[in-house]
């Protein structure tokens, strides 16, 4: 039974009681408690279920290697899944529940896996995908849905907040326990920006509860002093709680903040991530205890002996009666010792070397505890929970030479350093056969862009377990990173502590080494990802050799810990079973993130309302105030059409269109692209950029003209209009206006810098009401200033002017067929003009349209609008626009590639006009034309589509274009649409359906 | 050690009757740069800076590219000015000062406001007063420049401004700003 | 995420202020190239394992297009360079030349003496 004891715990304040709920438990805590301290101290031992078996688990350890204490944590809005106990704090109130589980924690109809887990073995899904497609989808999947997997995703809208925060720095210290305090410290000195991130609440690392002094003092002294000094150093910041969940090209760093919810009220700021730039990384990640691996160590009660040791010391949580303890190495002593220094009993240290000879087995032998050499642990006694055990010899098969009752067992397997982040941007690793650990390669370190070392690893992150080792190393390595900088650490009083004898830890992979076959089939190596030496054999037997193709095989080191406690001990049984040494095996490849990130943190800010920008014109809050039915085109968003009282989106639509055709309607054409070019060579450029010829338009006209790319594939149409003799305002579709303006500064910087002309995207400047239809002069007469008549402005022409008292340019262009005038006004002016157009155009019935009008208009008459006609396919000659490019000129972006065959096979699809047939629905959009024969896949031949089609209420049927075999020779033909539950028919006819002359 | 504060963050203000003047051409040329002096009392600015005398301010855009911001009022006459001292030389000025928003940003933590959504180095000895950075806010084109640690200006397309100003709410909302600059 | 030095503005730009462009130092193909050539410019990259010359805009910033040596295997950056030119200046083909001694990751030979 695991529980408080009755004093101790330097992280928890034992005066301010939480309350909290695990599943349908109600629980104290204290504060400081994570969720994992506070779940033990209530003798919570089974936390939750494993992935493939459903196999009972429990608290392993205590940092964010932790692979079993998943929670989903909160509750509604706020409900978080597969959230690590561990790294948790807890917090009043707070709902905590395990998963991967049914019904209950406790019975779980799941775990008869277990009972047949062999069902289940290495590569279980690959073999299932090899077996019967029918055996997959009746079979395997429903069952696998049923039983695998973590946590359910939220369902609810997260009303927590997140935020992104970008740092830049000259050095990042990853870590704050000894290494990186004293690191930080050191480079202090220098003035040099510091910013260190430790990911727990408490800064100290191991050091306070593996050992009592540091420097001239007690150890908790030194980091208070060390905390002190830097907390007033002007060139450092530091950040608990945050995480460096990776490391990226030129010294980009992301960490994750977990911020305390300090109001207690849902709907705060949950996490910060952190974008740093950092010319320097010293990495002081620490190092990572190896479970071992011997049968029935996955039942609830075996556990790390160093998170044995952190819920003991740190907050105060007996492991139980009765720990036992089974190590490699010296460090496991430490938690012997602790034990029995606060009157818990160790019955037995299982030591699996043959010699032990270190300071801590002496210190504990005189505590009076029983250490045993060359033993190991043939099996874990007890069901759910850990009962007892039974010793065998190491060397041996696992024969029980005794039973020892225990409620606990502490494990350690060594240490690994913490080496993710030095891999993340291609750091090497090499095997220490000494230290029995991979360890950085300093001889291929990651680099910045200068081709520079540019992160440092320090302490037992770089190997180096024992503390009277630390100081000078770290010293060593920091005054290096300082010496990049230019900068001299001056020389200061190094904190030493009194050596420790440590004997060096055994390579012990089994346990025992002679493991019997049914025995490793209850050896866990991968708690989250249920992967057991078994596996690993299997996987080896089966041919995947490789460390890559066996962790993917076995699925070990898949799961959301990222394989912190099982990577080496599975790499270490591949070794030992293809006899080849450890560094032959090598590792698999690190990747971001360290630890999980949530979603909510990559997005930050950009959710909801904020998740895209959404460009607003001027008078947006006017197509508010008229029940806009909004459309988004590109980043803008643009009235569809404007719904009255109780209108269809469809009737709001045919009202419009016939508004325009009858009397007059306006548009707010505000988004079309507006680029300034201007220079002596404006002319000669503007005719390579379109197809047409721009040179010979007269200042005060207009011409519509199409850019292509040097495909030949049309891009971009829109009007230019001269404005003087080295001007230009070439209008650009809506979503078409940054491109452009960006492929006409690509060509003036990078092809034809010597030529003299600018160009400027004047788009916001201006707001461009279209007033179109009969009635458009006579609205536009009413508010007086500028005689708009036919000799004055001719079709495709321009002029300056003072309208209804504002100074505009008016251009007669149309796109509906229909009288039309654009008008341009200086934005701030915008909608009061629109005003006193809409004003004076009530007499004439006067009606805003939306954008769905102006496709119905523009369709009537045949326009194409790119996006709809064009696909980046399309050449401007398959839309009969041969008109619009010019036979005269020499070169033009885009000619070179409509010469190639392809683009001038006669076969090509052509633009043509379709009349459906049968009934008076509307084609269905983009479908195809199916041909009477079947091409070479044996697939009926498709001989068209459809680009444009709408109703047309001035017409009273539907219209539409697509693109046609040989379309424009095909007159009168009838197609078959397949409109998938049925064929429609329809005719080829011109593209222009209202008003052909 | 980083502060937090709670409740005192900056506000965002949206100025009216900015006048805005974009100008190309060769910022090398003499011509250009007694032209500009000439006309707005102001020398043209270095790469990267931005230049102010009294209500008259010229940014560096590019290294063909200045904006001048100046009173609305003004605007008018001294494009006029300025092309005609310009003569034959290559330019392009024009009247923009309706194409971008200009927000005066007043208050404490306007470093760390920004830094939630901008990349660029914002600290003190890097973005110092004088300096004009282009860059992103969140995902649209933006200027930083301030006149004092208090008192800084933003500007942006005009049909962004509302996402700007959305942006900026939340950013400074009251709670927790880590004061690292 | 790379970091790189914006020749015009002389400040380092994020790799969000930027638009890549792909390969640098193209020679356009008008109406009078055959059809190789044409395929060539249009369709043919190099896509180096090594060093590659490629551009870039400063898109969130000045809107100019600069060059930038680049490896594609280490990101380690040699230099960046306004665009208004045929072949990379010296001083970037010496910097290549100083970091690149071995044949690994190097600038592709032909280009090597293309621009030396």
């Amino acid at each position: 039974m695991s529980t408080r004891l009755p004093t101790g715990g330097r992280f928890i304040d034992r005066s301010k009681p939480l309350n909290f709920k695990f599943n349908s438990r109600k629980l104290k805590g204290f504060e400081g408690d994570t969720v994992a301290s506070a779940l033990m101290a209530n003798d919570q031992k089974v936390v939750g279920r494993s992935f493939k078996y459903h196999r009972p688990r429990g608290i392993v350890a205590s940092g964010p290697e932790e692979p079993n204490a998943l929670f989903t944590i909160g509750k509604d809005g706020e409900r978080e899944p597969n959230q690590v106990g561990t790294i948790t704090e807890l917090a009043e109130g707070l709902e905590v529940k395990s998963q991967n589980h049914w019904p209950t924690l406790e019975t779980d109809i799941g775990s008869m896996a277990n009972l047949g887990s062999n069902l289940i073995p290495a590569g279980f899904y690959y073999k299932t995908f090899m077996a019967p497609r029918q055996a997959w989808k009746h079979l395997f999947e429903p069952a696998i849905r049923q039983s695998a997997g973590l946590g359910q995703p939220p369902t609810e809208s997260d009303v927590d907040h997140y935020e992104h925060f970008y740092l830049h720095t000259d050095i990042l210290v990853v870590g704050g326990g000894v290494a990186g305090l004293l690191a930080t410290r050191l480079l202090a000195e220098t003035g040099l920006r510091i910013l260190l991130l430790e990911q727990s609440p408490n800064f100290g690392g191991r050091l306070v509860q593996d050992h009592a002094e540091f420097g001239e003092g007690a150890s908790q002294d030194w980091v208070n002093s060390t905390l002190q000094e830097l907390s007033s150093s002007k060139n450092v910041t530091m950040r608990l709680r945050t995480s460096v969940s990776g490391i990226y090209d030129h010294g980009f760093v992301i960490a994750d903040e977990r911020l305390p919810n300090t109001s207690g009220k849902s709907g705060y700021l949950k996490r910060r991530l952190w974008k740093i730039r950092t010319k320097r990384i010293v990495l002081a990640t620490g190092a990572i205890e190896r479970p071992l691996c011997f049968a029935g160590n996955d039942l609830p009660g075996v556990r790390l002996a160093s998170g044995v040791r952190d819920y003991l010391i740190n907050y105060g949580v007996s492991p139980g009666d009765r720990t036992a303890i089974i190590t490699n190495n010296d460090d496991a002593y430490r938690t012997a010792i602790a034990l029995a220094e606060v009157g818990l009993s160790v019955p037995l240290i299982l030591d699996t070397r043959m010699e032990i000879r270190g300071t801590l087995p002496t210190r504990a032998k005189n505590l009076g505890l029983r250490i045993e050499p060359a033993r190991g642990i043939g099996e874990v006694l007890g069901k759910k929970t850990v009962s007892g055990l039974e010793m065998c010899s190491q060397v041996g098969e696992g024969t029980s030479l005794e039973k020892i009752g225990c409620e606990s067992i502490a494990v350690s397997g060594g240490w690994s350093p913490t080496v993710h982040l030095w891999s993340h941007c291609n750091g090497k690793l090499k095997w220490d056969e000494t230290k029995v650990m991979f360890v950085p390669d300093w001889k291929h370190p990651p680099i910045d862009s200068h081709g520079k070392q540019n992160i440092f690893p320090i302490g037992s992150a770089n190997g180096y377990l024992q503390l009277h080792e630390i100081s000078s190393q770290v010293e060593q390595i920091v005054r290096q990173v300082a010496r990049e900088f230019d900068k001299d650490l001056p020389e200061i009083q190094l904190p030493h502590t009194r050596e420790i004898t440590e004997d060096r830890c055994y390579g012990t992979w089994l346990i025992p080494y002679s493991m019997k076959p049914k025995k490793k089939m209850k050896a866990w190596v991968d708690y989250q990802n249920d992967v057991k030496v078994s596996d690993i054999d299997l996987a080896v037997l089966e041919g995947f050799e490789s460390i890559e193709h066996s962790k993917r095989y076995t699925t070990l080191g898949m799961a959301t810990d990222q394989g912190k406690t099982s990577n080496v001990n599975g790499i270490a049984l591949v070794s030992h079973n293809l006899g080849i040494p450890m560094d032959k095996v090598g590792t698999t490849t690190f990747r971001p993130p360290y630890s999980p990130i949530p979603l909510g943190a990559i997005a930050g800010s950009a959710g909801k309302e904020l998740f895209k920008p959404t460009r607003k014109t001027p008078i947006d809050a006017w197509h508010v105030s008229q029940n806009a039915h909004w459309e988004p085109v590109s980043d803008w968003r643009r009235p569809y059409c404007y719904l009255l009282e109780g209108e269809s989106v469809e009737n709001a639509v045919n009202r419009e269109t016939l508004r325009v055709r009858t009397t007059v309607g306006m548009l707010d054409a505000t988004t079309l692209g507006k680029i300034l070019v201007k220079g002596k060579d404006a002319a000669k450029f503007l005719d390579l950029i379109y197809t047409n010829a721009i040179s010979t338009l007269k200042p005060g006209r207009c011409r519509y003209g199409l850019m292509c790319d040097e495909n030949g594939f049309l891009m971009d149409d829109g009007v230019v209009a001269r404005l003087d003799e080295t001007t230009f305002l070439c209008h650009t579709t809506t979503g078409g206006a940054d491109h452009i303006h960006g492929w006409l500064e690509d060509w003036l910087q990078c092809e034809w810098w010597d030529w003299r002309v600018y160009t400027a995207n004047i788009t916001d400047q201006y707001v461009q009401i279209g007033v179109a239809g009969p009635e458009a002069r006579n609205v536009l007469d009413k508010l007086g200033g500028m005689d708009l008549g036919e000799e004055e402005l001719p079709f495709m022409s321009w002029k300056k002017g003072i309208l209804g008292g504002h100074e505009v340019q008016v251009y007669r262009i149309s796109f509906s067929g229909e009288l039309s005038f654009e008008i341009s006004v200086r934005a701030s002016e915008g909608l009061e003009l629109w005003e006193k157009i809409h004003e004076a155009g009530q007499e004439f019935s006067i009606e805003p349209y939306g954008t769905e009008a102006l496709h119905v208009l523009r369709a009537e008459k045949g326009f194409i609008m790119i996006g709809d006609e064009t696909d980046g396919t399309i050449i401007p000659q398959d839309l009969g626009l041969d008109w619009a490019i010019s036979k005269k000129k020499d070169d033009f972006l885009g000619k070179r590639g409509q010469q190639r065959s392809y683009l001038i096979d006669p076969d090509r699809w052509k633009l043509v006009g379709l009349e459906v047939l049968d009934n008076d629905e509307p084609l269905p959009h983009g479908v195809y034309a199916q041909g009477e024969t079947k091409n070479e896949f044996d697939h009926p031949r498709m001989e068209g589509r459809v680009t444009s089609t709408y109703y047309s209420p001035i017409l009273k049927r539907p219209i539409a274009m697509g693109l046609v075999e040989r379309g424009t020779e095909r007159m009168g033909e009838v197609l078959k649409f397949n409109c998938g539950n049925k064929m429609v028919k329809a005719k080829i006819v011109s593209h222009i359906a209202y008003n052909t002359d | 050690m980083a502060k937090s504060t709670v409740g005192s963050t900056p506000k965002l203000n949206l100025l009216d009757d900015i006048g805005m003047i974009l100008f190309r051409g060769d910022l090398k040329s003499k011509t250009l740069q007694n032209a500009i002096v000439e006309a707005t009392g102001v020398k043209v600015p270095v790469r990267g800076k931005i230049s102010t005398e009294d209500k008259t301010s010229i940014a560096w855009m590019s290294p063909d590219e200045l904006l001048l911001i100046l009173p609305l009022e003004r605007v008018g006459e001294l494009i006029e000015d300025l092309n005609h001292k310009m003569g034959k030389e290559d330019t392009l000025i024009w009247d923009i000062s309706d194409l971008r928003s200009v927000f005066e940003i007043e208050g404490n933590f306007i470093r760390e406001v920004l830094a939630k959504n901008t990349p660029i180095d914002l600290n003190r000895d890097k973005m110092r007063k004088g300096t004009f950075r282009r860059t992103r806010f969140g995902q649209i084109a933006v200027a930083f420049w301030f006149e004092s640690e208090t008192k800084w200006f933003m500007i942006c397309r005009r049909s962004e401004a509302e996402y700007a100003q959305q942006l900026f709410e939340v950013s400074s909302k009251p709670g927790e700003i880590p004061s690292v600059f | 995420m790379l970091k790189l030095v914006c020749p015009y503005c002389g400040i380092e730009a994020d790799e969000t202020e930027l638009v890549s462009g792909g390969e640098a130092h193209l020679k356009r193909e008008g109406p009078d190239s055959t059809d190789d050539d044409f395929e060539g410019y249009l369709f043919l990259r190099e896509n180096p394992k090594g060093v590659i010359l490629e551009r870039w805009r400063h898109a969130m910033g000045c809107g100019k297009w600069f060059h930038v040596a680049r490896c594609t295997v280490t990101q380690e950056v040699f230099g960046t360079y306004p665009a208004q030119t045929f072949k990379p200046p010296p001083r970037i083909m010496e910097e290549i030349k100083s970091r690149r001694t071995g044949q690994e990751n190097g600038l592709n030979s032909d280009k090597a003496e293309k621009f030396s």
